[in-house]
């Protein structure tokens, strides 16, 4: 029986780690998978994907599939719950956009826009609300949404004429969308929406808008400032302000796909994808285009940002400082923008382990605006994809495990070291055993030669205290002191660095770090005089 | 004894004749890579043919043709058109002329995959391709292209 339950365990460890172990990734934390057979129907492929975060804070991903869209609880990133399925026109495009309680979703397949109610998401009920047909409204490349003026655009939808550009629908009632305008200079392929923070454009809503090759292809800068009007829907200016076109040459004409873009965070530079130019040979790897946009009519091209991973960029966001990529074969891809327009890579995770390529499988999408930090994936191959970039993002390595050893348990007790805030662990002295913080950390950097321990603590109390940090050595199994830290009455935080990883990080990439008070003497747990307060323990590793 | 002699003629001949047929079999290589403008249903499409094909059924054949912006030319009256080519079950090669009958997909549904592929082998001659897309001896799609002289190259796969 015994052997038997050794057995099962085993096994269920075995799939557990199996499940990511095939994915390649830096600094990026696996945290769930949803296959695509797992989904109603079992569809052949994933597409684009948007994020939906309830009243009540829980967190959604939306995912376009081949047969439609996928609303997925992944509040519990580890256990996510696919909570409904809207079923739509069979169609590899499938794409969504939130605005409020509702999703829109659009397809090449047609059929109109899809209105998904998801006021009842908590509950576990998605449904159908509508569906949008007015103005002959049938396909749609992509569509975004511009919450502050409650519109729904949709690109390279079916129009009169076939230009196939801008359509705006005001969705201040959404269920009941009002098209107020259209801008048909150029096919638009996908376009971002941004207001404008300086200069003298400050304050109006800006579309980016990403519009194929040719010679009218390119990016182009609009206008989609709002006025009311007499009906008192939101009606977009829809004024064309500038135009570049990155690619010079008549013979380049076919072989660039200005697609989609992001802007950086202080709003002056746009992070192109263009989707054809690596395949067509013009870029031996994955090449983001740099269009300077402090100058809204006149956009100047700042050259190409190339990551060589041998693969074709697709979509992008900018969040917390960071451009969140998906490049197909590449999966996510995770830019440091602290240096715009200059990119660093700072993480990955390789959802497509079918090796590399200029072709179109692998990440389609990923939507990095979620409070918890985690990120999804939309894999054309592969399903829904929910990871955490912590370390990516420089917040270091995630906690995994933790136990407060004679010290009460706090009420999220891996959460409540991991971040500097006003919920911290009081810690005292030990009389007769010992009393300590333990955290394991699990890092997933392939650099971890060296690891660096921060410690943010104080000492609330009049007598000079001192933290003492210990890491578990793996190597002869024993914890062995890796530093004192003197407290202030403060908190501020003290950085151990390039402490030995070939020690201190396990076969299995854990970090087991225990904090205690380096007690002077024999002194009375109950003492109040000797107290120190801990509010984060971070663990960053690196060579 | 005459039997013998033809016996021992027949045989090396044979594994000679089959030598030939598995070394021709297992011989040729295609890189392609170019995208090049057309006029689609609605205007200006953009059309890219990347990756590679071998005719020996050992290596793998992963080519992709990608149509974009084409007003709804797919049978499902979609705008974009993807083929991918996963392998080669029959082929011929000619001069600079390799055709190609293989399986693939043709948006994501399985297909058979129909290809001729011209390598012009001179600067200043296009390199062209034709991909027609069979489904039950139904064509659904039929596309040709001319590339740069340097987009398609056909050659003997050494390995």
């Amino acid at each position: 029986m015994k052997t038997l339950r050794f057995l099962c365990l085993a096994s269920a460890l075995a799939m557990c780690l199996g499940a990511h172990a095939q994915y390649a990734r830096d600094k990026v934390r696996f945290l769930s998978q949803i296959p695509l057979n797992q989904f109603s129907g079992a569809p052949s492929s994933g597409s684009g994907c948007a994020g939906y975060i309830s009243p009540s804070g829980n967190e959604y991903a939306i995912m376009g599939l081949r047969n439609g869209n996928a609303v997925v609880n992944i509040t519990n990133p580890t256990s996510p719950v696919i909570v409904g399925h809207i079923p739509g026109v069979n169609s590899q495009w499938h794409e969504v956009c939130v605005l409020g309680d509702y999703a829109y979703a659009t397809t090449e397949g047609g059929g109109g826009i899809q209105i998904i109610d998801l006021r009842q998401a908590d509950q576990g009920i998605v449904t159908l609300a509508a569906t949008y047909t007015g103005g002959g409204v049938s396909t749609g490349h992509t569509i975004q949404a511009i919450p502050e003026s409650k519109l729904i655009m949709i690109h390279g939808g079916n129009m009169s004429g076939n230009v196939r550009g801008v359509r705006a629908l005001d969705c201040t009632n959404p269920e009941n969308p009002v098209e107020v305008g259209t801008w048909t200079t150029k096919y638009v392929h996908d376009a971002l929406y941004v207001k404008r923070t300086f200069g003298p454009d400050a304050g109006k809503m800006i579309c980016y808008a990403f519009c194929a090759n040719g010679n009218d292809g390119g990016m182009y800068i609009i206008d989609v400032t709002t006025t009311k009007n007499a009906q008192g829907h939101n009606v977009p200016k829809m004024e064309t302000l500038g135009f570049i076109r990155y690619y010079t040459g008549n013979s380049d004409l076919g072989k660039f796909y200005s697609h989609s873009g992001a802007l950086s965070p202080d709003g002056k530079v746009i992070f192109a994808n263009d989707e054809l130019d690596e395949m067509n040979g013009i870029s031996s790897d994955a090449s983001t285009h740099i269009i300077n946009v402090e100058n809204l009519r006149a956009p100047t091209y700042g050259g190409r940002f190339i990551n060589p991973i041998n693969a074709i960029d697709h979509n992008s966001m900018t969040q917390d400082g960071f451009l969140f990529l998906s490049a197909y074969k590449s999966g996510l891809r995770i830019y440091d923008m602290a240096n715009s327009p200059t990119l660093k890579e700072s993480g990955f995770f390789d959802s497509y382990p079918g090796g590399s390529g200029f072709q179109f499988n692998g990440a389609w999408g990923t939507w990095a605006g979620f409070p918890s930090g985690n990120v999804i994936i939309s894999d054309i191959d592969r399903g829904l994809f929910v990871v955490d970039p912590s370390e990516a993002k420089g917040l270091g390595a995630p906690i995994t495990a933790s136990q407060f050893v004679g010290t009460r348990q706090p009420a999220n007790p891996l959460h409540v070291l991991r971040k500097q805030d006003d919920v911290w662990v009081k810690l005292i002295p030990g009389l007769s055993k010992e009393l300590y913080t333990e955290t394991t950390f699990t890092t997933d950097s392939l650099s971890k030669s060296k690891i660096d321990i921060t410690v943010v603590a104080r000492n609330p109390s009049r007598s000079s205290i001192e933290l003492q940090v210990l890491a578990k050595n793996h190597q002869n199994g024993l914890f062995e002191s890796v530093g004192v830290i003197p407290l202030t009455n403060a908190f501020s935080p003290i950085t151990l660095a390039n402490l030995d990883g070939t020690k201190y990080v396990s076969a299995t990439n854990q970090v087991i770090v225990r904090v205690q008070i380096k007690a002077k003497g024999m002194v009375s747990s109950a003492s109040k005089s000797y107290l120190a307060e801990l509010d984060m323990v971070k663990l960053v590793a690196h060579n | 004894m005459f039997n013998m002699v033809r016996i021992s003629l027949v045989v090396p001949l044979l594994a000679f004749a089959i030598g030939i047929h598995a070394s021709q079999a297992n011989s040729t290589k295609v890189v392609a890579r170019g995208g090049y403008q057309f006029v689609g249903v609605e205007g200006d499409a953009a059309g890219s043919i990347s990756g590679e094909i071998f005719t020996n059924p050992k290596k793998k054949t992963d080519l992709m043709i990608v149509l974009k912006d084409v007003g709804g030319i797919t049978f499902e009256r979609q705008n974009e058109a993807i083929i991918f080519l996963k392998s080669v079950t029959k082929h011929s090669l000619k001069n600079n002329v390799l055709i190609i009958a293989g399986k693939g997909t043709f948006q994501g549904e399985e297909r058979e995959i129909e290809l001729t592929l011209i390598d012009s082998g001179k600067v200043k001659e296009p390199d062209q391709f034709r991909v027609r897309v069979w489904n039950n001896r139904r064509v659904e799609l039929d596309h040709s292209a001319k590339l740069d002289s340097t987009a398609i190259t056909i050659s003997r796969d050494e390995k």
